[in-house]
């Protein structure tokens, strides 16, 4: 999906805004540095690289490794952070994905010179081995980066070469529930880049982000695959009770009972997993094909 | 009972001056405890060395100055302007539940700052967000208000009853059009929308301090003879005029000078609910006051109530922090109830 051209300038706004970060760090010692991480995909990505002892809060989207996290001070939610929060935890950096905010308590943290490392965050899948690279080098452990970057990248390919030969089934990607209002995944979303990676098409087209689905869009989508996040599954009480729902019962999905549902941290979290996420997100939707297994790696097993 | 009785008569019994006093006190009691309290621990020797820059650490003045210290006087400012706006459409309105939102100014400025939440990134350069909120903010609140005073305008009258229906009719409007540009928006900024309905004022700068201050500054220093005409108004427009006040400048002068203090409250804290509606209530049942007692006070309080909800904002689930208008609404609607059901008598005569 994403264009070499494309790719190219990524990694120039990455090392643009790394300079900012690169003075403060060259006084510190990197194993010192006191970290507040926010956003899930990158407090995944600092974990991988073996600091995840450093971290010293991190945002309400960190949830993985949950064993690590759960004890960690939270900053709240990644879009309303707090200056003064953040600096009570007495950190030696900040690492925020892009999205974090608002803009004027980032204002704030720069003004008491605090050094951030800001990670532009997209849904393409190509573009976490990127954001592996941009994070080690904030805190200081690029070799490490650059290995796991192309680990990552060879974990991709060999995904991709597994899948590349199946048959593409269309799947309707639900993300939540509100009673019976289901909001469906249109272009532009992790689902659909997870839809694309797994080797099937999105069933919903015309729309980007996640919207409320009706009956009649529903019928006209028509897909082979219904998937829901786990969550979404149980508070609709099971898979059998999402195949009477009206908007689906009419689908091919929910004829031949194909209902699929994953952890959404693990499928949609656009993080170092992502490969074995899609592996094992096409194994659900190709039930028929037999898939290796990718290799186990660190980050996988926590 | 009889206890409480007697404190509140001595409370009425205070001179007018001494009222102000207390006002004040209380105002700079919590603007001291705002700058004293917060996540970062610091000693009040820390706070006071930082205040007279002569801390020897960067990051204690930095907090003082960059974070506390614009945020308390923010956060004292958005009161003043909400609890004085309040003040004054309850007055104009001769109606106790009438507060700005009812005429559609937070409605107004919420419909543009979702626009821009939504479509601020496709149509402005880079960077310009930042400023293009508070700036839309304000524009939207000012307008709703100017739209809603040409409809009630009837022969270069103002209808205060067309005001408030006109208002209602945008109020409704306003509030599809926010929920149209959530229909559109993504999850994020869909977040960001809904956070912003809650208010903050994190978000303090100096430079939002410099821009909110006149906004406020200026209808409270023409809050006494704001005071008298309303007083006047309040024995019915005839009457009013018969007394000398021009009514219909008075009536203009007030939606203008509550578009701004709304206006400007609004654009850098977002929707803080409660302020303004009830604020007016507590002083007239602690302080019994006509308007041109009414309007500092309810500004004072309005600022000592704010810089109160905010401490607990910012530090109850540190590191991270409430939205402020939860704060607001969740200590201030329980400390309402008691006191209505405490003079119940006299308000149901």
């Amino acid at each position: 999906m994403t264009s070499s051209g494309k790719l190219s300038l990524r990694r120039r706004e990455l090392l643009a805004a790394f300079g900012v970060s690169m003075m403060p760090r060259a006084l510190l010692a990197a194993d010192m540095a006191r970290l507040v991480v926010g956003g899930g995909a990158l407090t995944e990505i600092v974990v991988a690289l073996g600091a995840g002892a450093q971290i010293v809060g991190v945002d309400t989207t960190s949830l993985y490794p949950a064993r690590l996290v759960e004890k960690l001070p939270k900053i709240g939610y990644l879009r309303t952070l707090s200056a003064e929060g953040i600096l009570s935890l007495s950190p030696s950096m900040l690492v925020v994905s892009d999205q974090a905010g608002p803009p004027s308590v980032l204002d704030q943290l720069r003004s008491v010179k605090l050094p951030l490392a800001v990670v532009p965050e997209t849904s393409a899948a190509d573009h976490v081995s990127e954001k592996v690279v941009a994070v080690a080098e904030a805190i200081g452990r690029r070799e490490k980066g650059a290995e796991m970057a192309a680990t990552i990248v060879a974990d991709l390919k060999a995904a991709r070469d597994a899948i590349s030969s199946l048959k593409r089934p269309s799947v309707l990607f639900i993300l939540s529930s509100t009673g019976d209002r289901l909001m469906a995944a249109g272009q532009a979303t992790a689902a659909e880049t997870m839809i694309d990676l797994a080797g099937a098409r999105n069933a919903v087209q015309g729309y980007v982000n996640y919207k409320p689905l009706s009956s009649e869009s529903a019928m006209a989508a028509d897909p082979d695959v219904i998937v829901l996040p786990d969550h979404a599954v149980s508070a609709l009480g099971g898979a059998a009770a999402v195949k009477r729902l009206p908007q689906l019962a009419s689908t091919r999905a929910a004829a031949a009972g194909r209902i699929v549902s994953m952890d959404s941290l693990y499928l949609l979290g656009l993080g170092p997993r992502i490969a074995h996420a899609a592996r094992d997100f096409a194994a659900a939707l190709h039930p028929e094909a037999r898939l290796p297994d990718l290799p186990v790696r660190a980050w996988t097993t926590a | 009972m009889s206890d409480l009785a007697l404190r509140e008569s001595l409370v009425y019994a205070l001179p007018r001056g001494a009222r102000y006093v207390v006002a004040a006190a209380l105002l700079l009691v919590a603007m001291a405890v705002s700058l004293a309290i917060g996540a970062v621990p610091l000693s009040l020797h820390d706070v006071m060395r930082a205040l007279l820059g002569t801390s020897e650490d960067a990051r204690q003045a930095a907090v003082i100055w960059q974070l506390r210290l614009p945020r308390t006087l923010m956060a004292g400012l958005v009161g003043a302007g909400l609890g004085l706006a309040g003040a004054m459409t309850q007055g104009l309105f001769r109606n106790p539940i009438a507060d700005p939102g009812l005429i559609g100014a937070s409605a107004g400025a919420a419909v543009v700052t979702a626009a821009l939440i939504v479509f601020g990134g496709m149509l402005l350069p880079p960077g310009w967000l930042p400023y293009a909120l508070p700036l839309g903010a304000f524009a939207g609140s000012v307008a709703v208000i100017a739209i809603v005073s040409r409809i009630a305008m009837v022969e270069a009258r103002t209808s205060v009853a067309l005001l408030l229906l006109a208002g209602i009719a945008l109020n409704a409007i306003a509030m599809a059009g926010t929920g149209f540009l959530v229909y559109l928006s993504d999850d994020r900024q869909m977040r960001d929308i809904t956070f912003w309905t809650l208010g903050s004022v994190g978000g303090a700068t100096w430079i939002k301090v410099w821009a909110l201050a006149p906004c406020v500054i200026v209808p409270l220093l023409l809050s006494p003879w704001f005071g008298r005409a309303l007083d006047a108004l309040n024995l019915g427009e005839r009457e009013a005029a018969h007394l000398g006040f021009r009514v219909e400048r008075v009536k203009r002068a007030a939606c203008l000078a509550f578009a701004l203090a709304v206006g400007g409250a609004v654009s850098v804290s977002g929707i803080i609910g409660f302020v303004g509606l009830v604020v007016p209530h507590l002083v007239r049942l602690t302080f019994g006051a006509q308007h041109r007692v009414l309007l500092p006070l309810a500004a004072l309080g309005g600022a000592t109530l704010l810089i109160l909800a905010d401490i607990v904002a910012r530090t109850i689930v540190a590191p991270a922090e409430l939205p402020i208008g939860l704060i607001t609404s969740f200590v201030g609607g329980p400390f309402f109830i008691a006191l209505l059901l405490r003079r119940r008598r006299e308000i149901a005569t």
